[in-house]
Order: C-alpha cells, then structure tokens, then sequence
C-alpha cells in the first residue's frame, strides 16, 4: 500500500510516527490548507468564533458538571456553591452563559452572510439545513441549560416553554408529558433537562457540526469568491479567525466580569408568582403572543413560528419558481424582515415591561427573595433542598403570611395592608416588655384597644381599668408588671399552673404582687369568667398561647365572650403549622439576621 | 505573498491561541483544584462516657456526633466518626486511650475481630492489638491515638478530640 502523504511533504520523527498510524498530520494540513478567497476577511471568521466557543461551552462546560447535581434538591445550592464558594466559578458559569447566548448572535449573523453571499443555494441546501438545525441545537442549549440551574427564572421559563410545547394540537400533551417526567416540573424534570443538555444535544450539534464542515470543504468556495483568487486558509484566514475569536471571547469574558457572573434568582418557588419572561430571542414571541389572545394564541406560537422556521428551509427552493435575482432578493428580504420585525416586537416588549408598574413591583420581590436566599444559603442548605430556605424563614415565609392575613387589622410598625374590618393592636414587639409597657401606659391608643373597643364594650376592659386603679401605679410598678408579663412567653410548654405560680422565680418577681392586685381579677389562668372578662394570659407571648389565639380565638378562655363580629376569626384550617411557627419567630424576631447586637 | 507578513500572521496565529488557551486554563484549573486550598480537617470535642462504663482489656466504641456541612449541604448532628476508647490497668499512666476507628491503611472503619481478642480492618485485614500496635504489615503506621481528657469528677467523664489523619503514611499527620 502506497503512503498517500506527496513524499514532498510527508513529515519526519514523533509526527511522521502519528501520521503513519493515525493520518492526523492530513487530517491539520486539510483543515490549515483549505482554499479560501485571497481576500481573506472577518466575515469568513463567524463560523471559525462558533467553533472556538463551541470549544469553550465544552470545557466550561464540564468543569460545572464536576460540582453541579440535578436534583430538585441540591441544583440550585450546587450552582449557588460555584458561583459563591468555588475558586473563579462565577467566571466559569458566566462565560458558560454569556458565550452561549453570544453564539446565538454570531449564528444569526452566520446565517445573514449566508443568506447575502446566496450560498444557500444548489448544490449546498444540504448544508443550509444542517446550518439551521446546529441553530436550532445551540436555542435548545440555551434553554435547558438555563432551566438547569432550577431557580425562579429558570423554572418558570421552562414551565412555560413546555406548557407551550404541550399545546400542540394532538402530540402536544404527550410532548408535555414526555419533556416533564410527568405532569409537573420535578426531579424526573431535571434528570432529563441534564440528559438533554448533557448528553443528547452535545452529541447531536458535534455530528452536525461534523457534517456542516466537510459539506462546506467539500463545495469549497463559490462561483463569485473563487474569481477573486484563492490562497490557503493557513496562515492569513486562520490569523483573522483567531484575531475575531480573541476579540469576541475577549468581550463575552469583560462583560463576565463586568457583571459578575450571571445571575442567578431565588431557589424555584412553585407556590410563587414570579414574573417569568422567556429567554431574550424569543420576546418578540411573547409579544406577539399579546395579539393573539384566547384560541388565537397558537397562531403566535406555532402557526408564525412554523411559518417562519419553514420557509428558512425551504428558501434554497424559491429559485426554482422565481428568477434567480429575484429569489435572492426575496430570501434577503425575508431575513432581514424578519430579523427587524423580531428586533421591533422584542423592543416594544420591553417597553411594556417597563411602563408595567405590577411587573416592577415583582421584580422588586424576586429581588428581596434572592437576597434573602443568599444570605440563609451562605451558611449552607439544609440537606431538604434550598426551596426549605425560604420557605422556613421568619423574615421571609412569616412575614408574607403575616402580612395576608393579618396586616389588614394589625398593623406592623404602624402600618396596616389594605382595609381590614377592624384597627386590632399593634404586633410590633408581640410578647415584649416594651409592648406590654406601652399598653399598660395607655391602653386607649388607636393601636391597641382604641380602634376595636367600639364595637364591643368588653374590650374596653383594659381601658376602664386605666381610668380606674391602674392609674394609681408609678412608672416604677408598671416596669414591674411589664417585666413579669413579658416572662410569661417563658413559660416551658404544658407546665401546669401551680407548679409555675409557686415556683420561686415567680413568687419572687416584684410584678407577681402588682399581678395579683391589678390583673389577676380579669385574666384567670386557663378559666373564663364571664362577670370579669379578660382572656387567659397564661404562657402569653409563648408560641403555644400564639398558635391557640390563631386557631381558636373563640375558645371561652381567649375571646369567648366578645361578639363574635368583633372577634379574631379563627384561622384553623387556613394555616400550616409551619406558617404559624415562621410567623411567631417573624413577630417574635427570631430569625437569622436578627441575632442583635 | 511577502514572508514577512506570512511571518507576522504565522506567529500572530500562536500567541492568539495561547492567549485564549492559557485565558480559558487559568480560571478552570483554579476551579477544579479548589479542593487543595480549602480546610478539611476540624477537632471535634465530645464528651463519650463515664470512666466507669469502661471495663480494662475491652474496647468500647463510640460515634462522634457533628454537625457537618457537605459542599453546600449544612447536615444537622449526626455520626460524623468512630472512636475506639481502651481503659488501662490502673497505675499505667493514662487511665483511657482513644484511637479514631479510621485504619491508617486505607480509611475503612476498623472493628474487633470475631473473638474481640484484637483489632481488625474489615477492608484488607490490618490488625492491631489493644496497644493500637500493628500485628500484620498491612497498616504503615500503629492506630491513630486522639487526645483525651478526664473531668475532675469522682467518675471522670471523657472527653475525647476527636479529628482525621492522612491514610497511607507511616507517619501521623494531621488532615487540614
């Protein structure tokens, strides 16, 4: 068997040995010697950049997979570790990103040459095709991949580009399903967003890939190039390629650093209302979406899309019933139309947005969400997932449920949401001697009992017994009661009440005297009384007394005796035992954050 | 074509794909050696046991209980670690000793033998005796000893520090 290598040129020691075993040496030599025109020129440089960023998605790309794990649990904390924590892994995840979505432009710019040298044309529609399908390969990239990272954005793009998906007449639903790993976004969700973005589509676009190159070395240069002259790529294209390649990843790496990293939102929430917004090539879908509402809709996400992605494909036919000129008019027509009514679309979609103060206000939320979640999560997630982060919070879970179902009558900090039936005291210091403090000084603040005592005489009680002996007491005596009041949230859970009473930090407390003489009348320990009413302050401040008012205001001990209209209503049913525990830490300001000084 | 602009585009061509290569390694191989910088070993403090619970001549193991964080996992307390605690003869200097149960070969957890008369390593059969002293050549170095203390108390509670050392050296050298 002859050597194939022309003698002239067959190479010598350790390259000579590979290229006898291996041919590598002709395979680089095809590769640097492929004819290209003698104008060498940048625009010749957008397929050479999307390889070379291909490169880096790799390499970027596995070194995220050594730390990131797809499960439900642990996909957001492992990405909050390699932004957080890891040594440069805010870059790594940021230009795994930012040279992602910066191959969509340079593919889209890719295609637009393509279109103006009017190289779709015979004989390359086959590599026209495999062009839009690698197109179509690197958006279902950037999709997967910002679904992996399982945060608020991620989650509900994904949800939503699926459900969009899962409306196709017929197959959509088994689609839907398929996509998903069932009917809801889950861990089978995630398992297979990583296959797919792992495994499946690396897999695929480097076949494509692999096919798009040697169509294009094998219909080598058109017609109207090769008139200019032809030299070898090496060394004057491939310099300009590398010079593009610097610049362009040189400019994804500044806008890395300039944004530290890429963003990554609040864990996914699925009981949230985020204002989810699809990935930025797609807005001018979403807009267009707005024009077509009800049944219409799948006219703007599939009907128009359809249209558009086929005649892409079928443009390399258009010469066939048109004239040659006109086609190619019409086929760079119809690009850049395109490209301009997406352009137009996408802006006024941003317009809209910004004019949107509800959308503004959600975005100011998922804000507040995202930095609550860093700061929990900077001292580790709990083995449950970093959904649980949030959602046992204090701060974050306690004071939202507080303030739907509370703040309407309480305020907090002087400030009640919307118009509840009735003004309830202040809960700003709940179980507090500073709380108890300022009651007892006057209980007949618009805070307190001043707003509710009109509906129902009994609640004037605390008010008459200012106006009566309470007025009697000095500052002195009230700091007394408060202190003791306030200790009473220290009561341990299910103490019995003699053995509390008669305990000696009890009896030796200077407020357990002004207690007896003052209050004791009103409040019984436990009993109602309906003569004297005042609810049982037993273990008042405590997170059992809190959790017993939520659920049953109305027991004969609490609120009993007040009508029922000017009562709390009760909450069992409505409140999860973890909606009451983060709510009591929320009031009782228990909650990282909050250590004091 | 010139052979000096063939020159500039030629080397031109290195020093880009260098800078882009070496630009790219830097931050990963900063990534993926991260481990290497970072503290991995603690001393965990515990009290184990009465003095009294331990009987001479038979070892009695205890699990260390931590909180651990795992990456970005903060594990609540659970076994972290194993510690063998043998009490000595009285008048032998220390009343206990304490080996960690992690075998010095390899790292599995080191058990008793079937008639408990030694120490045995389940994964390459390392043995030791109660001494923490090889008795085959499997182990490089004799069971790690931790430091222990013993309250003031009539019946001393012991305290055991409990942390990891290297595996396959014959020296013990402390994981940090």
């Amino acid at each position: 068997m002859s050597d194939t290598t022309p003698q002239e040129n067959a190479p010598e020691g350790v390259v000579g040995w590979l290229e006898k075993r291996g041919g590598l040496h002709t395979l680089f030599r095809a590769a640097l010697d492929r004819p290209v025109p003698s104008v060498a020129r940048f625009r010749y440089a957008l397929g050479a950049a999307l390889v070379s960023s291909l490169i880096i998605e790799i390499v970027t790309g596995l070194l995220l997979m050594t730390i990131y794990s797809p499960s439900v649990e642990a996909a957001w904390a492992s990405a909050f570790h390699i932004d957080q924590v890891l040594s440069m892994g805010w870059f790594l995840r940021g230009l795994h990103n930012y040279a992602a979505h910066a191959m969509v432009i340079v593919a889209a710019m890719h295609l637009a040459s393509v279109v103006v040298a009017g190289v779709y044309r015979a004989p390359r529609e086959m590599n026209w095709w495999l062009g839009l399908g690698l197109l179509g390969i690197l958006i279902a990239f950037t999709l997967t991949g910002n679904a992996l990272v399982w945060d608020q954005d991620g989650y509900w793009a994904w949800n939503v580009e699926t459900g969009i998906a899962g409306g196709a007449p017929v197959i959509g639903p088994y689609i839907h399903r398929v996509v998903l790993g069932g009917t809801e976004l889950g861990n089978a969700t995630l398992t297979r967003l990583y296959a797919l973005h792992v495994g499946l589509l690396p897999l695929v676009v480097l076949l494509l890939l692999r096919g798009h190159v040697v169509l294009a070395r094998k219909h080598a240069l058109s017609r109207r190039a090769a008139e200019w002259g032809v030299e070898p790529a090496w060394p004057r294209q491939v310099f300009l390629n590398l010079v593009f390649t610097t610049v362009f990843l040189g400019t994804i790496s500044w806008m890395v650093v300039a944004n530290h990293g890429v963003s990554l939102e609040a864990p996914a929430d699925p009981a949230s209302q985020y204002p989810a917004r699809p990935a930025w090539f797609f807005l001018w879908l979403f807009e267009l979406r707005k024009s077509f509402p009800g049944p219409r809709e799948i006219i703007a996400t599939m009907v128009i899309p359809g249209a558009l992605a086929s005649v892409m494909f079928l443009l390399p036919f258009i010469d066939r019933v048109l004239p040659r000129k006109v086609a190619h008019f019409f086929a760079c027509a119809f690009a850049f139309g395109v490209l301009g009514g997406a352009g137009y679309l996408s802006v006024r979609s941003l317009q809209a947005d910004g004019a949107d103060s509800h959308y503004r206000e959600a975005l100011i939320e998922a804000e507040h969400a995202r930095e609550r979640a860093f700061a929990l999560a900077s001292r580790g997630v709990p083995p449950g997932g970093a959904a649980i982060l949030l959602e046992r919070d204090p701060l974050f879970h306690g004071r939202k449920v507080f303030e739907q179902k509370c703040q309407g009558c309480h305020p907090f900090e002087k400030r009640r949401i919307g118009e509840g039936s009735m003004a309830a005291p202040e809960l700003k210091g709940f179980g507090t001697k500073e709380w108890v403090r300022a009651l007892l000084e006057n209980p007949d603040e618009p805070s307190f009992f001043g707003g509710i005592k009109r509906c129902d005489p009994l609640l004037a009680g605390m008010a008459n017994w200012k106006k009566g002996t309470g007025k009697n007491l000095s500052a002195e005596e009230l700091d007394q009661l408060s202190a003791f009041v306030a200790s009473f949230a220290e009561i341990p859970p299910d103490t019995p009440v003699p053995v509390w009473e008669n305990s000696d930090l009890v009896q030796n407390d200077p407020g357990y005297a002004l207690w007896a003489d003052q209050c004791a009348s009103c409040h019984l320990w436990g009993e109602a009384d309906e003569a004297n009413f005042g609810p049982s302050l037993y273990a008042w401040g405590s997170r059992a007394w809190f959790r017993r008012m939520l659920l049953s205001p109305d027991a004969p001990d609490l609120y009993g005796a007040v009508k029922s209209a000017c009562r709390m209503p009760a909450f069992a049913g409505q409140l999860t035992e973890n909606d009451i525990d983060t709510m009591y830490r929320f009031l009782r300001g228990d909650y990282q954050g909050n250590e004091g000084p | 074509m010139n052979s000096s602009r063939r020159d500039f585009h030629r080397i031109g061509s290195f020093l880009l794909g260098g800078a882009v290569s070496v630009g790219l390694a830097i931050p990963g191989v900063a990534f993926l050696l991260d481990p290497i910088r970072r503290k991995s070993g603690k001393v965990i403090t515990q009290e184990l046991t009465r003095l009294s619970a331990l009987t001479v001549g038979e070892p009695k193991s205890f699990a260390i209980i931590a909180e651990r964080r795992d990456a970005w996992v903060q594990y609540p307390k659970e076994p972290v670690g194993l510690v063998w605690l043998v009490r000595q003869p009285e008048g032998s200097g220390a009343a206990v000793v304490a080996y960690t149960a992690e075998c010095p070969h390899i790292g599995c957890q080191i058990g008793l033998t079937d008639d408990a008369k030694a120490f045995v390593c389940p994964c390459h059969r390392a043995e030791f005796d109660f001494q923490g002293k090889k008795k085959n050549a499997v182990s490089p170095r004799a069971m790690d000893t931790l430091d222990v203390e013993l309250t003031k108390d009539d019946d001393p509670t012991v305290i055991v520090h409990f942390q990891r050392y290297r595996t396959q050296s014959p020296e013990k050298v402390p994981l940090v």
